[in-house]
């Protein structure tokens, strides 16, 4: 309860203010359950919803189905009718896992040590001398700089 | 989900009380045997269901003139309001010729 009057103009009656809890719902507890559908094994998610409204003129259901309209309203946000859609710009998903492979290929190789490559002794000791560990390090050094080595 | 049903289902309550002749809430209403503090406990309790037609803050007057206990179902309330809190008791005048005149203000949850 706020301590505060507000003067009515009338004189004679000051507003009381009453700080309030609009919400109608005590809790909501929610659990996901694995149910197995049949002999073979097949298996799906159950999602149990728990809501205790405060009061007795709203139902659960009530609850539940004015939240789904809710959910329904923002998911309508993502519909797009009318929207153009540049298709140029649209990559194909496995067109994007093949190029992440290729990616990741790639980063493999550069951080491979020099010892895992088929080379001579006398190689492999000049490099490691010129502090050429890693393939990476290999792959800065330009032609005429790795025919100086020794 | 859980937080859609905690945050959007929201009811109407009361803000404000204006009895008539008080002018804070220390006050004590003659032939009424709460007092101003303990009625405006007693509304805090109150909450209604609300329609999207209805103004979101609306003052509602009331006028209790004959000995008695008044709960929150003799409370007159517009179309599109109904009480969802179960039967609250508001107060009780012992004077029957104590008149209890207030204005409610009934504000839509935000």
């Amino acid at each position: 309860m706020r301590n505060r009057d507000q003067k009515d103009d009338a004189g004679d009656v000051a507003t009381l203010l009453l700080d309030n809890d609009f919400g109608v719902v005590d809790y909501v507890k929610y659990d996901v359950e694995e149910v197995i559908e049949d002999f073979s094994g097949t298996t799906k998610d159950t999602v149990v919803i728990e809501v205790k409204s405060r009061y007795q003129g709203i139902s659960p259901k009530q609850v539940i189905m004015f939240a789904g309209e809710v959910l329904a309203s923002y998911a309508k946000l993502f519909i797009f009718d009318n929207a153009y859609i540049d298709r140029s710009a649209l990559v194909e998903y496995n067109d994007l896992q093949a190029e992440n492979e290729k990616l990741t290929e790639e980063v493999n190789i550069k951080t491979m040590p020099i010892d895992a490559l088929p080379l001579s002794e006398r190689t492999r000791n000049a490099l490691i001398k010129n502090n050429i560990l890693y393939v990476e390090d290999l792959e800065k050094k330009k032609k005429g700089e790795l025919l100086l080595m020794k | 989900m859980r937080r859609i049903i905690l945050g959007y289902n929201i009811g109407g309550a009361l803000t404000g009380l204006k009895i008539k002749g008080v002018q804070h809430e220390y006050h004590v209403i003659d032939g009424v045997k709460e007092s101003v503090i303990d009625m405006m406990l007693h509304f805090k309790k109150l909450r209604f269901a609300v329609d999207e037609s209805v103004e979101n803050q609306q003052w509602i007057s009331q006028k209790f003139s004959k000995a008695g206990v008044f709960t929150s179902q003799d409370l007159k309330l517009p179309a599109g309001v109904s009480l969802l809190s179960e039967d609250v008791y508001l107060f009780e005048i012992t004077d029957p010729s104590a008149e209890v005149v207030f204005d409610i203000r009934l504000e839509r949850g935000y």
